[in-house]
């Protein structure tokens, strides 16, 4: 297993293709404490956010610089990571549905907890993710949230919980947007069959379950309007009315209502939603792995999350509770317990097949 | 010297100024470095090709190198790559299809393949359709407004791709002046956007100046006295078209057919924002699989078969019409 010549070798590759190396200054002195904390983060308003509540606040108390770099998705903040010499970032920002590659892809050191005195503000859920392998902790959640139903009310009349139905409704034909992944898909349209979503088994037969999700898949597509990408197609499907009811995120629906959009509204559907988080991870090799956790300690204090997550549009993954975060869309009082996580093993062995076929369905060719 | 004339006046300050600029021009030194570099112009001209021949291979052929040897490895759990060498990924490109145990989808690759070469071929189609008058009228026209014509033909160039798409969308998206007009029209507002129509004329949108261009720079070849003389034998202006300016405009036909073609083929913005749910196109494949799927040695073998495949198609075309004698004019 030549793994460590493998990382070396994409590097150099890497470095020579060009993807952006970030070249950050370190502290040429080796080993901890640099003057420099390199943070790659969440893009947006997410990063103004971050910046505001945790890394200015953090520069003036520790009195050391934090230089930010973003990204716009998952993906391309691994692929950017992982052809990057070791030690360009400090921080990263993997989400619940990347932490598994992560790890596996050794991008991240461990998190050595007790340096964050703070470690146990976080709810047991988050301290103890069943997304993340092995024994060590890799990520630091900072918030969470679902990936549930919006509704436009002006169009959709739902009983109230409503339910993933909703996007199976022929009533809607053409004005139904859902999220372009197929592992999503896959996880709700199980959630809607009242199959668990982490083993699709039907009578305990995964490949019987896979095919009932698959029909219900192709049946939905004949229904869709469009298939949206990104956050901000998401928000122009709904703002625009190119589609009344689909999936997406609390934290944007609830921008789009601040500024006027009331008809819009957010649910998790009776069915349940699949779960997700934005974490803080140390990067493999940072030259300033103890400021790395003491930023960590430091965005988990009640003062500091307690303004941030709501700013965000995100409840925070820690007990802090103010009315305000209780009043957030995605807020779930039993503390992260009634999150459903993906089973991140299961998603790897068949995710290739899934994109497959999903691609074959747009495709029509199912 | 000082820099001050005597006199204020401009014309003196001129004259001064032109002597002042020959002595610098004639002087000594600077005449000996002309001298020396006319005589190593070779040199020069090899170190100029150097350059450029140098930032080919580090940017291009290494990371094109890099992503051969990567489509022989093995992936691993959770996108990792193991340094063992296989065949697996290509068999995964050409042969594997998809199938459960009741019905069989075929091999994604190859649909989305053959689906993005009908999506080049029909740009390229109604791009020559499009491009042909106007890139012949620009060449055969003497009108003093021609550079004017030509800069209106390349200013599309000045605005990013991604803006001119984002435009387009707002062109045809429901409450767009296409919208408009057919509400106007009586057929009621609606939208044009996510589906395969909607590529193709955004593609066409964006690739007619380089159907206009080649089109426009073989027919301005054209001697006037060829066409004046095909007339002067008695032919009509249909005729002497048909018989002498189309034939003699192929090769920028040509060309402009393949550059069209290739940039239509590969094209992944257009699809990825104007077209629906089945208007995947080669291009977003890869970077799904690249990306979401975390499979570079795959996403690696499908990058190999589709430059294979295109550099098959060239090839083939090439010996149709010979492309060597369209390129290799010297004039």
């Amino acid at each position: 297993m030549a793994r460590h010549s493998r990382r070396r070798f994409v590097q150099r590759t890497g470095a020579l293709s060009a993807v952006g190396v970030a070249a950050l200054s370190g502290c040429l002195g080796g080993g901890d404490g640099g003057d420099t904390l390199g943070l790659y983060s969440w893009g947006g308003s997410t990063q103004e956010a971050l910046m505001e509540h945790i890394a200015d606040p953090f520069e003036e108390e520790y009195d050391v610089e934090v230089e930010a770099t973003s990204f716009d998705n998952q993906d391309s903040m691994l692929s950017n990571v992982r052809t990057s010499p070791e030690g360009s970032y400090d921080i990263i920002m993997p989400s619940a549905e990347r932490t598994y590659e992560a790890v596996q892809q050794d991008l991240v050191e461990p998190i050595r907890t007790e340096n964050i005195d703070t470690w146990d503000n976080l709810f047991p859920v988050f301290q103890d993710l069943s997304l993340d392998p092995g024994d060590d902790a890799h990520v630091a959640p900072l918030y969470y949230g679902t990936i549930g139903m919006v509704y436009n009310t002006d169009y959709v009349d739902t009983s109230s919980p409503p339910s993933w139905e909703l996007l199976w409704d022929a009533e809607y034909e053409d004005r139904i947007t859902v999220q372009d992944m197929a592992m999503l898909r896959v996880f709700t349209t199980a959630l809607h069959l009242g199959l668990d979503p982490n083993t699709l088994e039907s009578d305990g037969s995964y490949e019987d379950g896979l095919e009932m999700v698959y029909d219900a898949m192709a049946e939905q597509h004949d229904l869709v309007r469009t298939y949206w990408g990104s956050g901000q197609e998401q928000v122009t499907q709904y703002q625009e009315e190119s589609s009344y009811v689909g999936t997406g995120w609390g934290g944007r629906i609830l921008a789009l209502q601040d500024e006027g959009y009331d008809q819009l509204e957010y649910a998790i559907p009776e069915e349940g939603a699949k779960g997700w988080s934005d974490m803080l991870a140390i990067a493999k090799g940072s030259e300033n792995r103890e400021l790395a956790e003491q930023f960590i300690e430091f965005a988990y204090q009640d003062e500091i999350i307690q303004e941030l997550a709501p700013d965000i549009g995100y409840p925070p993954a820690t007990g802090v509770e103010t009315d305000e975060i209780e009043a957030l869309p995605d807020f779930d009082p039993s503390g992260g317990e009634g999150l459903l996580f993906e089973d991140p093993e299961f998603i790897d062995e068949h995710e290739d097949e899934w994109m497959d076929t999903f691609e074959a369905i747009k495709m029509g060719e199912y | 010297m000082s820099g001050q004339p005597e006199t204020g006046s401009g014309r003196e300050y001129a004259d001064q100024w032109l002597a002042v600029r020959s002595r610098i021009l004639n002087a000594p030194v600077l005449m000996n470095g002309v001298q020396w570099f006319k005589a190593r112009k070779r040199v020069l001209a090899t170190a100029q090709a150097g350059i450029g021949l140098f930032w080919m291979v580090v940017f291009l052929l290494a990371p094109l190198l890099y992503i051969l040897t990567l489509s022989f490895w093995e992936s691993g759990t959770a996108g990792t790559i193991v340094q063992e060498f296989t065949l697996e990924n290509y068999y995964a490109v050409l042969v594997e299809s998809v199938s459960l145990s009741s019905f069989d989808v075929g091999n994604i690759f190859l649909l989305v393949l053959w689906q993005s070469l009908k999506f080049g071929l029909s740009v390229t189609a109604v791009t020559l359709v499009l491009g042909y008058v106007p890139g012949y009228f620009l060449g055969r026209s003497e009108s003093r407004w021609l550079p004017v014509l030509l800069l209106l033909v390349v200013l599309p160039f000045w605005v990013p791709l991604i803006v001119r798409y984002y435009a387009w969308m707002l062109v045809l998206g429901e409450n767009g002046v296409i919208s408009w007009l057919s509400e106007l029209v009586g057929f009621g507002s609606q939208s044009f956007l996510y589906n395969e129509i909607a590529v193709v004329s955004g593609l066409v949108q964006v690739l007619l100046p380089f159907m206009i261009l080649p089109i426009y720079n073989s027919v301005a070849k054209i001697e006037d006295s060829l066409i004046e003389s095909a007339k002067t034998m008695g032919a009509n202006p249909v005729r002497a078209f048909y018989e002498v300016s189309l034939p003699l405009s192929l090769p920028g036909v040509v060309a402009g057919c393949i550059l069209v073609f290739i940039l239509a083929v590969g094209s992944f913005l257009a699809p990825a924002l104007l077209g629906g749910p089945g208007d995947q196109m080669i291009a977003n494949l890869i970077e799904r699989t690249f990306l979401r799927g975390q499979n570079w040695p795959l996403a690696s073998a499908m990058s190999i078969v589709y430059l294979a495949v295109l550099f098959v198609m060239i090839t083939a075309f090439n010996r149709f019409v010979s492309l060597d004698e369209l390129f290799g004019e010297g004039n």
